[in-house]
């Protein structure tokens, strides 16, 4: 009888205790429920920063004389807009249109134009050395030759058909991106058809050709198209 | 007293439960928003205009919630959110300038 009473007291003690350990979690999980969260944003940046930097270079080339003060002008506002929108951009020391002539032979003519933009990103603060987003747009044009006539109404146009590769670069320390735009020509007459990745072959007409112009002391034809971005895309060829 | 305790361990439960729940959303509202800044950066690398910005960032975010924004220098930006990108797109030839802002968070 003694030992049946104190069994139940020691059943009564323990489910006591169980109550106990229950209503201290739930206490403590009210508790919890009711402390305001306060979450820590980080912003990441670099790679939305370096391609507004490629969207800038693209935009100075589509005008089709870029340089200096328009790129710089193109920069001041993206400054101004940064001060309003969320663009979170770096600081910019440098910024530099390159126009470069390449590789002029008999057979083949590259043009490269080039954007620099030298950045103050994080990494900068240690090391002191502002890092680099480069926009490198390479045209190489080697006439195939054949020449051809085209019909157009009563308008007959000599064809020089040239292979064109055509390519965007972007160099930064986010990313390295190459692209290979599409082609557009800007009249009805030109003959355009893609034969790779970044090479088209272009029947470009010798009558609404430009020239002949002086390259690297090379008498030249220059027939221009456009590219998805609206850059003029230069197609160079001798007579 | 079975059913007392019995009782009482599933009120404690259900009540358990429904912090449970009350917590789990409020931390769920949280977004990190890298997805949302790469989706942009790639969106302006493709982009060729305002309208193109928005559709190939619509790709690239692929379903997951968050708002894109075009609106005109000057215009403000709603606020209540607390993560957002902006970019900015420039067409010089037609004189178009539009800010593309991707948003997320709670």
């Amino acid at each position: 009888m003694v030992a049946l009473r104190r069994g139940t007291a020691e059943r009564r003690r323990g489910q006591l205790a169980l109550i106990g350990v229950i209503v201290l979690a739930s206490t403590l999980i009210a508790l919890l429920s009711a402390y305001s969260l306060q979450p820590k944003i980080t912003y990441e940046r670099g790679h939305l920063q370096a391609a507004q930097l490629v969207h800038l270079a693209r935009a100075c080339m589509a005008t089709g004389s870029c340089n200096d003060a328009k790129l710089k002008a193109l920069v001041d506002i993206l400054s101004w807009l940064n001060q309003t929108y969320p663009t979170r951009m770096y600081n910019i020391s440098e910024k530099r249109v390159l126009n470069l002539l390449l590789n002029s032979s008999s057979t083949s003519v590259t043009v490269t134009n080039a954007t620099v933009f030298r950045i103050k990103t994080l990494q900068t603060e240690f090391t002191n050395n502002p890092e680099e987003v480069r926009i490198t747009v390479t045209t190489a044009s080697e006439p195939t030759g054949r020449r051809y006539s085209k019909q157009l109404g009563d308008r007959v146009y000599t064809m020089v058909e040239v292979k064109v590769t055509y390519t965007h670069s972007y160099s930064s320390p986010f990313f390295n991106v190459t692209l290979c735009p599409s082609l557009r020509a800007l009249d009805s007459v030109a003959d355009l058809k893609r034969v790779g990745k970044c090479d088209w072959l272009v029947g470009a007409p010798l009558e609404l050709s430009k020239g002949p112009l002086t390259v690297s002391g090379s008498q030249v034809y220059r027939y221009d198209l456009k590219d998805e971005f609206g850059i003029a895309v230069p197609v160079l060829f001798q007579g | 007293m079975r059913h007392l305790e019995a009782a009482a361990i599933g009120l404690v439960f259900a009540i358990a439960s429904a912090y449970m729940v009350a917590l789990t959303a409020r931390q769920g509202a949280g977004a990190s928003g890298v997805g949302a800044q790469r989706a942009l950066a790639w969106a302006l690398l493709n982009a060729q205009s305002p309208e193109n910005v928005t559709r190939l960032v619509s790709i690239a975010l692929n379903g997951t919630s968050y708002e894109v924004h075009v609106l005109n220098p000057g215009e403000p930006l709603e606020p209540g959110h607390s993560v957002c990108y902006g970019a900015v797109l420039v067409n010089l030839t037609s004189g178009v300038e539009k800010i593309i802002v991707v948003c997320a968070g709670p």
